[in-house]
């Protein structure tokens, strides 16, 4: 790969890069800049018109209109949803937008297809596509002529991943791609290894003879084939172990490929320029401190360690960039895969990955981090430089040193590993943690040996747990347990914030002394706040009787909240990853303060919208609200309520519940969406004022909806409604299928259709989905 | 949009040949104004497209110039190689008018002429273009090891900048040395 082009594939790497996913949705992605997200297209087959079925969030505010464009619908991007195309024909639809973003975009970018899915294999045969990853699976594993069409399409593919499928272990299109990854339990090895005329081979197969890995290397070794192979990374499946490698390098005097030593034909990868020698102190000061901010966090960490010198110009020219740090964050969210965050930047900023996770259709190369090289992927817009290393812990070690070394001690370092595993960097001045413990009662020991200045720990412990005073000590502390001895822990500590969450049982004696101590002064003073959560207390062997606590320690003393709420909020400062969050224990007074707060510094000009999904359902009772997605459950009263205060709602969507299809406040508001398999069609239509109405119920009351449809048709009623959908929400329950066809049979439907083209279009139409599921018919 | 010409500043520029930007003429015609490199070759360039240079902006803004005035007062910048002045020029007429992408591709590839571009971008103050090209420069280093980048930049090592160091507290010990000395000449 040319350095250029590496340059430019960081740019536009997925210049278009198209995806049929689980869900059957093709997406066509215009680049991978946060400037190009916004241009995403999803190609779907159209059912209904279109605008309104798309749209059915808060965002339908934003994005109220749609374009036609040669006889496909567009309908236009929002915050959340990109660009959305609705054709019949999707192969065609994306061959048609292909060509216009090729001539517009020019041969100089790459173009790329990502095609996956769980079920039946989606390719597009597109021209000019010169990196591919495709799921082959299905009635298309067979994927020799899916695979000759494409490539015959598109030749000039510079990588290519094949996952699944079998067939194409002959093809010489397929041998000739210099970049080849194929994983897939079936294919024969033995046939497509002689054929491989590339330069970069990754091979996952169960089926891999041992002879033929041999006659493949030793053929490659001895320079009688295979002369433009550079790397061969090729592994058994690892439910299926037989390949013996220490056998197979012996026999083919293996430490000439074993990449951990020089000098391999792996490192023939890296391919050295010609350089161009510019003295950078040359520069103005001021054009000197543009070019060093112009580079990502990582090359400016590397660069400091040119020389001692250079490490202080950097720490000087950088001062206002780096003193914006604040935040470094390692997190290891699955085994053998790290991340490390800053707060400067939106995403990671760098990440550890096994070779298994790695995208293939991203460029491998040398990376020279921190004086070290690693095998890396470089960085995308949406994804970060990612070193490919089995060996995390020391990599992230590494790492860790560097960045300690180079951003100090003023900057806060954290460590966040997730529930699924044990795994935990132990990394020394790490202030910030979250771990899991599951399965070593010494894990959280040693972490604090390598870290024991923790400011803020949270650990959640799923076993029996000696109790660890270097704990007690931690100046915020959360537990989340179900064995933690509170009682020890109680008396023992010293921070000055402690949430616990546990089944333990409690004794009262231990609260009601701790909080005597606190309240009188005669201990905890540095003590702001104390929650403690007994997690199910209805199914443990013991109950805390709060009433009885409080009044033994007159408990009145510590609301605050009766003299002034604002001290009573446990605010916590935001992190990268989390918004700032305030504790308060009436959310409703609260969320009314900061949305007044709110409105009068941002001013009636800005849209307000509440989403509200949680269960129960909850609403806040807010006003100037004008969109909102409401889980509504059985408040309808509080529903009645919310819109007096807000009633110039320009879009409601409620989820669950019904009683409210009658009341005119809801009937008013001009853009619906109604998600309950109760609603009442006929209390609904008679109602509604709006311009636009979605219902997913699972009655339509058919008398009602040929009346609202005769009404609308003729001009009688419904004059500001542009658009109408009601869904089957049971679509499987034959018995609540309405015959559609018979429905605009009785009102002319076609006459409905504004736009001169085929009716479905502009209607609700059969969509099926597999055999069995259907739409409203 | 633009014409180059042969001659000297001082010479009345010929015609430029350039034909108007558009068939449909806007309103108020457009006013050109005229510049020159170190090589004298003369460009002419719409004012819409020398609003990205702060410097020639601010020059412009007030002079109310005619056509002919300013045919006969090309702006003299003696400090920039004609050629490079050719690339700004460019830059700028493509970019008239329009939003500056977050990336330009269409930055001159030559490395060579790279730093002469930055000073002369710098010097003309185009916001845009100095952050592209500083952008270019950067990426020379990227994802090199501190060796390379060392070299590239032409960064000294530590023992290179304590030898320097040396140098230069040598130096100085022996100006301080030969200022007193010809300070107690003096008082002699």
């Amino acid at each position: 790969m040319h350095e250029d082009n590496e340059v430019g594939f960081c740019n536009f790497a997925r210049m278009i890069s198209m995806k049929n996913n689980a869900s059957g949705k093709n997406f066509i992605k215009i680049g991978d800049g946060r400037f190009w997200t916004n241009f995403c297209c999803h190609v779907l087959p159209h059912m209904v018109k279109p605008h309104f079925w798309a749209h059915f969030d808060l965002e339908l505010a934003l994005c109220s209109g749609y374009q036609i464009l040669n006889k496909r619908f567009l309908i236009l991007p929002t915050q959340y949803k990109p660009l959305t195309i609705i054709a019949d024909d999707v192969q065609s639809a994306i061959q048609f937008f292909h060509f216009h973003l090729y001539s517009f975009f020019g041969p100089e970018k790459t173009y790329s297809v990502y095609s996956s899915t769980l079920f039946n294999t989606f390719v597009p045969f597109l021209p000019n596509i010169s990196s591919s990853q495709l799921w082959l699976q299905g009635v298309q594993a067979y994927s020799a002529p899916i695979l000759e069409q494409f490539l015959e399409m598109s030749p000039n593919h510079h990588t290519l991943r094949i996952n699944s499928g079998f067939g194409y272990e002959n093809s010489e299109k397929v041998a000739r791609i210099p970049n080849l990854v194929v994983s897939s339990s079936i294919i024969y090895v033995e046939k497509l290894l002689p054929n491989f005329q590339g330069s970069r081979l990754i091979v996952n197969s169960y089926r891999l003879p041992e002879t033929c890995v041999i006659d493949f290397l030793k053929k490659w070794k001895s320079g009688k084939g295979y002369e433009l192979l550079e790397f061969v990374h090729i592994r058994p499946s690892l439910a299926n172990p037989q390949l013996n490698q220490v056998e197979i390098l012996g026999q083919v005097d293996g430490k000439r490929f074993d990449i951990s030593k020089e000098p391999p034909k792996f490192y023939c990868w890296k391919i050295h320029y010609s350089r161009t020698i510019m003295k950078l102190f040359n520069y103005p000061h001021v054009i000197q401190t543009e070019i060093i901010q112009s580079l990502p966090l990582y090359d400016v960490v590397n660069m400091s360690l040119c020389s001692k010198n250079f490490k202080n110009y950097l720490k000087r020219n950088l001062s206002g960039t780096l003193e914006k740090i604040w935040h470094i964050q390692y997190s290891s969210y699955r085994k053998s895969s790290v991340g490390i965050q800053t707060n400067l930047e939106d995403s990671s900023f760098l990440t550890i990955k096994p070779f298994s996770d790695v995208q293939m259709v991203r460029v491998f190369t040398r990376y020279n981090l921190f004086g070290k090289e690693f095998w890396c992927c470089l960085p995308t817009h949406h994804e970060p430089l990612t070193i490919i290393e089995e060996d995390d812990q020391s990599v992230i070690r590494f790492i860790h040193s560097h960045l300690y070394n180079f951003f100090g001690t003023e900057n806060t370092y954290s460590m966040l590993s997730d529930g699924y595993t044990i795994h935990l960097s132990f990394l020394p001045n790490i202030s910030r943690s979250r771990i899991f413990i599951f399965d070593s009662e010494d894990v959280l020991k040693r972490f604090l040996e390598f870290s024991s200045k923790q400011h803020t720990l949270a650990v959640v412990q799923r076993i029996d747990h000696n109790y660890n005073e270097e704990v007690a000590q931690i100046p915020n502390l959360v537990v989340i347990s179900s064995e933690i001895d509170m009682k020890l822990l109680l008396s023992d500590f010293h921070g000055s914030r402690l949430f616990v969450e546990t089944l333990h049982q409690l004794p009262e004696s231990s609260v009601v002394d701790f909080l005597r101590a606190w309240k009188s002064g005669e201990g905890y003073q540095q003590l702001e706040f104390v929650q403690i959560l007994n997690v199910a207390p209805t199914f443990g062997p013991w109950v805390v009787n709060h009433a009885q606590i409080l009044e033994k320690v007159d408990m009145k003393t510590f609301d605050s909240s009766t003299k002034n709420p604002k001290l009573h909020y446990w605010k916590s400062l935001p992190t990268h990853d989390e918004p700032l969050t305030i504790i308060a224990d009436d959310d409703q007074s609260a969320i009314q303060i900061i949305h007044f707060y709110l409105y009068n510094f941002l001013g009636p000009e800005k849209t307000y919208s509440l989403y509200s999904d949680c269960y129960p359902s909850y609403i806040p009772l807010l006003s100037n609200i004008s969109s909102s997605r409401i889980n509504l459950g059985d408040k309808v009263h509080i529903l009645e309520k919310f819109l007096e205060l807000s009633p110039n709602h320009h879009t409601l969507s409620i989820h669950c519940g019904t009683g409210y299809e009658n009341r005119e406040i809801v009937g008013r508001v001009p853009n619906l969406a109604l998600i309950s398999s109760g609603i009442d069609m006929e209390f609904l239509f008679p109602n509604f004022q709006g311009s636009r109405l979605y219902v997913e119920t699972s009655y339509l009351h058919k008398p009602s909806a040929v009346e609202f449809l005769r009404k609308w048709k003729s001009g009688e009623g419904y004059e500001q409604v542009e658009s109408v959908q009601i869904r089957n929400m049971f679509n499987r329950r034959q018995s609540l299928v309405v015959n559609h066809e018979r429905l605009l049979e009785q009102v002319d439907v076609k006459r409905i259709d504004n736009s001169k083209e085929p009716p479905k279009f502009y209607y609700w139409r059969r969509y099926v989905l597999g055999d069995q599921l259907s739409w409203l018919r | 949009m633009s014409s180059t010409e042969q001659g000297t500043s001082s010479a009345a520029p010929a015609e430029p040949t350039t034909a108007p930007e558009s068939a449909a003429a806007p309103e108020v015609p457009e006013s050109f104004y005229y510049v020159h490199g170190k090589d004298k070759v003369v460009h002419k360039v719409s004012a819409g497209a020398l609003q990205h240079s702060a410097l020639i902006h601010g020059m412009i803004s007030n002079l109310g110039y005619t056509e002919e005035q300013a045919k006969a007062n090309p702006f003299p910048f003696e400090n920039i190689d004609g050629d490079i002045l050719q690339m700004v020029v460019d830059w700028c007429n493509q970019h008239k008018g329009k939003p500056t992408p977050p990336e330009d591709t269409n930055l001159p590839k030559q490395k060579e002429k790279l730093f002469d571009l930055v000073l002369a971008v710098n010097y003309l103050e185009i916001k845009e273009l100095l952050t592209y090209c500083c952008k270019q420069v950067a990426m020379m280093v990227k994802g090199k090891s501190p060796e390379e980048i060392r070299e590239i930049w032409m960064i000294p090592t530590d023992a290179e900048d304590e030898a320097a160091e040396k140098e230069a507290k040598k130096r100085a010990g022996k100006e301080a040395a030969g200022e007193t000395a010809a300070a107690a000449g003096d008082a002699k």
